[in-house]
């Protein structure tokens, strides 16, 4: 496929490409390659220095970093990716309804969208887990809440777009009912730009969920999540300020990492920014 | 070509466009030479470089595309003489109608705003004046004073065309450059915009007009070049081209052209 | 026109405003009326063209003889019954061909994929790959064209893959909403070759601001001005008309004039 060709002659996608790869094989792997048991506490060796024996040094309980990292995989982009995922189709089901069939269907869902989104995110997500307790389930949840409205009023747009189309009209013209319209043409075509939104935005979930760990309301220790092991770097911050980098490098990178894919995808994905082939 | 007459305005030597990226030759040696009020038409079909040659006249190529050769503009080379020295050549001597009139306008300034900005700008006048400049400018071409008081979406394609060309002449551009002014309009804006470009002519302006209509050049060249995938294949009088065409490629042009209006002749009982 | 029968395509008093929107800041509440009681027939395989100006109300009309948006007074009936009805019962006999070449097929899709959803249309025809080359060499595009995508092709090759896919579902009415336009001259000539001798297989509105190509194309003339329908005429008697209104349009039509005669075929 030709959108697989653009990418791959996208040097930075396909830096960030294999970087994701190698970090998810890390996270299912996670057993297989961690040299430590990620909760198993050694208080004699705590706050240990880079070693042949703790490749990233070990935490205030003497808990390898470099095994809760890998751990800290599964939690950090699994739940990402969990969010991302839903949030993306309930907005995609929401918003190509509304921008397909306009009329009243569009008008309830905008108005809708148009009071959840009047909250400001960060508060309703801290006061949502803030009812529910704090727990990861309640993270995601109260994250997919805060979030569809944005999704739903993108995809609705993104979908406008396309149902004006020459191609959509003649469709309809001749005879093609809605719902194979709207899974021959406009999804297929609105498909890339969501890709786009998703690929982007979770790195701004991996971002919020480690943010949310890091304020104590997300993963419970001792459960390793990269914002929980900042949080927990922080105390000891003062004395031994290389704690905080393991994690947050790694939230960093593979936020980074998300956000560059996202961009080339745009690109690969249009096939009007092909070179044609004759 | 003869070299340095005094009434030379423009005079294009051996221009070649490249792509950067690519290396595609997109317009390939075209030499040409335009004195002082006439009409040259460049014609082609879409993708026959003719856009890329007037950008590169005005000195706007896009920074992907590079220009070899010599532009002289009232001898000044447009290709390779310093930045601000091209501006103020191209400000003064130059103006553009292009073919997307919904674009040239800022969408959020009248018309009247925007005409009299480019009066006081270029023509250094008084407010005052600039306001009588543009009503007149408009009168001109034939359009109401209501229209200084519109937004450009207000307006109709042709309007805004003709706005534009209301420009060129009130700044008594030496060189007007038409790049397909009338592909966008209806067969009725296409003669009104035609006739007032035809006028504009007999004030001395010089014309390039670039059209793949045989029709609207034929209305207005005395010289015609024919381009064909960025090559010059014929060039001369615009009776010679358009009566005795020896290219295939042109003669594919009149062909084609002549089919579209042969038919209609015969119903309407006009002769040739 | 045969009395008594029912006429295939039927506008009647059709009257159609869009929402008047004075300045990017404000909106006024008044309505704009484009369609301002449009009155016309055309006969089962009729060819008839659609002549105005831009803002004249061409492409509005067009939209509600497709059945896309609905008239607020007024009907336009195809054999009788309302279009959307009509072509629920009949799927895949009114079809359309646009002017934007760009936006009239799915960009993602292969010209034999776009071809196939013309056949599909007609409800239990399937779409073979003969049938697709079938029609492909009916609008003169070479069979090795079929796996390519549309931004790979020329603006004329597209609008002949959109006629091909509008014919393709054998149609008894086709709206060329300015199909022509916006293409080179040499290409619309080409065009309009081609749907010369597509003629009598069926009927076609053609919408078109060019009184040249609708005078080439089509045995009726339809002239829409400020919303109504200001003349209506037979092409052939079109020299005998003396009518301000068509005067006008004759008198700013470009005419291309040439003492070049060569009858060697075009080598297109």
């Amino acid at each position: 496929m030709s959108a697989w060709k653009a990418l791959r002659q996208d040097k930075i996608a396909l830096v960030c490409m294999v970087f994701l790869l190698v970090v998810l094989a890390g996270g299912i792997f996670a057993p297989l390659i961690s040299p430590y048991d990620p909760l198993a506490i050694d208080t004699k060796n705590k706050l240990a220095t880079c070693s042949g024996a703790h490749w990233l040094g070990t935490d205030h309980l003497g808990r390898d970093i470099f095994s809760r990292l890998l751990y800290g995989i599964r939690m950090t982009l699994g739940f990402s990716v969990l969010t991302t995922g839903v949030t993306i189709s309930l907005g995609t089901v929401l918003g190509v309804l509304a921008g397909f069939l306009r009329g009243r269907v569009e008008k309830l869902l905008m108005r809708l969208c148009d009071i959840m989104i009047s909250f400001p995110g960060e508060v309703l997500i801290l006061s949502l887990v803030g009812l529910l307790g704090p727990s990861i389930q309640n993270v995601i949840l109260a994250c997919i809440l805060a979030k569809w409205p944005w999704y739903t009023r993108m995809i609705r747009t993104i979908t406008q777009k396309y149902a004006g189309a020459g191609y959509i009209v003649y469709a309809h013209v001749v005879g093609y009912g809605t719902p194979s319209i709207l899974l021959r043409h406009v999804i297929p075509n609105a498909a890339g730009e969501i890709i786009v939104l998703a690929t982007v935005d979770t790195g701004a979930v991996i971002l919020l969920i480690s943010a949310l760990s890091f304020l104590g309301l997300g993963v419970q220790p001792p459960a390793p999540e990269w914002g929980a092991m900042l949080a927990e770097a922080r105390n000891v911050m003062v004395l031994h300020p290389w704690q905080m980098l393991p994690p947050g490098i790694a939230i960093l990178s593979v936020a980074a990492a998300c956000n560059l894919l996202g961009d080339s995808l745009r690109d690969a994905l249009d096939p009007r920014h092909r070179p044609a082939a004759g | 070509m003869d070299a340095h007459r005094t009434d030379e305005l423009l005079r294009l030597e051996h221009v070649v466009i490249t792509d950067r990226d690519s290396g595609n030759v997109l317009a390939d040696d075209v030499s040409l030479s335009l004195r002082q009020g006439q009409c040259l038409g460049i014609v082609g079909e879409s993708g026959s470089g003719k856009t890329l040659l007037c950008r590169a006249i005005m000195g706007l190529l896009p920074a992907s595309l590079r220009a070899d050769g010599h532009i002289f503009l009232e001898g000044t080379d447009m290709l390779h003489a310093p930045a601000p020295l091209v501006r103020r050549v191209r400000g003064l001597g130059i103006s553009a109608i292009l073919q997307q009139a919904m674009t040239a306008f800022d969408p959020l300034y009248t018309i009247g705003a925007q005409l009299r900005e480019i009066f006081r700008e270029k023509l250094s006048l008084t407010p005052g004046q600039a306001d009588m400049e543009a009503a007149a400018a408009l009168r001109g071409v034939n359009l109401p004073e209501s229209v200084l008081q519109s937004y450009p979406h207000q307006l109709s394609g042709g309007m805004l065309q003709r706005c534009m060309i209301a420009v060129s002449l009130a700044l008594r551009s030496r060189l007007v450059i038409a790049d397909e002014p009338t592909t966008a309009l209806d067969a009725h804006n296409q003669y009104a915009v035609l006739e007032r470009l035809a006028r504009m002519r007999r004030h001395g302006t010089a014309l390039i007009l670039v059209s793949h209509d045989l029709g609207a050049v034929q209305m207005l060249a005395d010289r015609v070049m024919v381009l064909c995938k960025g090559i010059c294949v014929e060039e001369g009088s615009a009776a010679d081209i358009f009566h005795a065409p020896r290219h295939d490629y042109t003669r594919h042009l009149v062909r084609t052209r002549l089919a579209l209006t042969r038919a209609f002749e015969r119903l309407v009982g006009r002769q040739a | 026109m045969m009395a008594g029968d029912t006429p295939f395509l039927s506008v009647q008093n059709v009257w159609k405003s869009y929402p008047a929107c004075r300045s990017p800041w404000q909106r006024t509440g008044t309505m704009t009326p484009v369609l301002r009681g449009v009155c016309f027939t055309l006969e089962k395989g009729g060819t008839a063209g659609l002549l105005g100006e831009s803002g004249s109300g061409k492409s509005t009309l067009s939209r509600l003889i497709l059945g896309v948006e609905k008239p607020d007074a007024g009907d336009i009936l195809i054999e009788g019954q309302p279009v959307d009805r009509w072509r629920k019962a009949h799927r895949g006999k009114i079809s359309v061909v646009f002017q934007d070449h760009t936006s009239s097929v799915d960009p993602r899709l292969s010209v034999e994929e776009i071809i196939a959803e013309g056949i599909r249309a007609v409800p239990g025809r399937r779409a073979g790959r003969a049938d697709v080359l079938e029609m492909l060499e009916r609008v003169e595009l070479p069979a090795r064209l079929a796996r390519r995508l549309p931004h790979e092709l020329s603006g004329g090759q597209v609008q002949r893959v959109c006629i091909a896919r509008a014919l393709a579902s054998r149609p008894e009415l086709i709206v060329f909403d300015e199909a022509v336009s916006s293409l080179d001259v040499s290409v619309q000539t080409e065009i309009v070759d081609l749907l010369e001798r597509v003629k009598g297989e069926t009927g076609y509105l053609f919408i078109t601001h060019d009184i040249q190509v609708a005078a080439m194309l089509c045995d009726k003339m339809l002239i829409l001005q400020h919303g109504i329908i200001a003349e209506e005429f037979e092409v052939r008697t079109m020299g005998e008309i003396a009518s301000p209104c068509l005067q006008r349009i004759l008198s700013s039509t470009i005419v291309f004039q040439s003492t070049f005669r060569d009858d060697t075929t075009c080598s297109l």
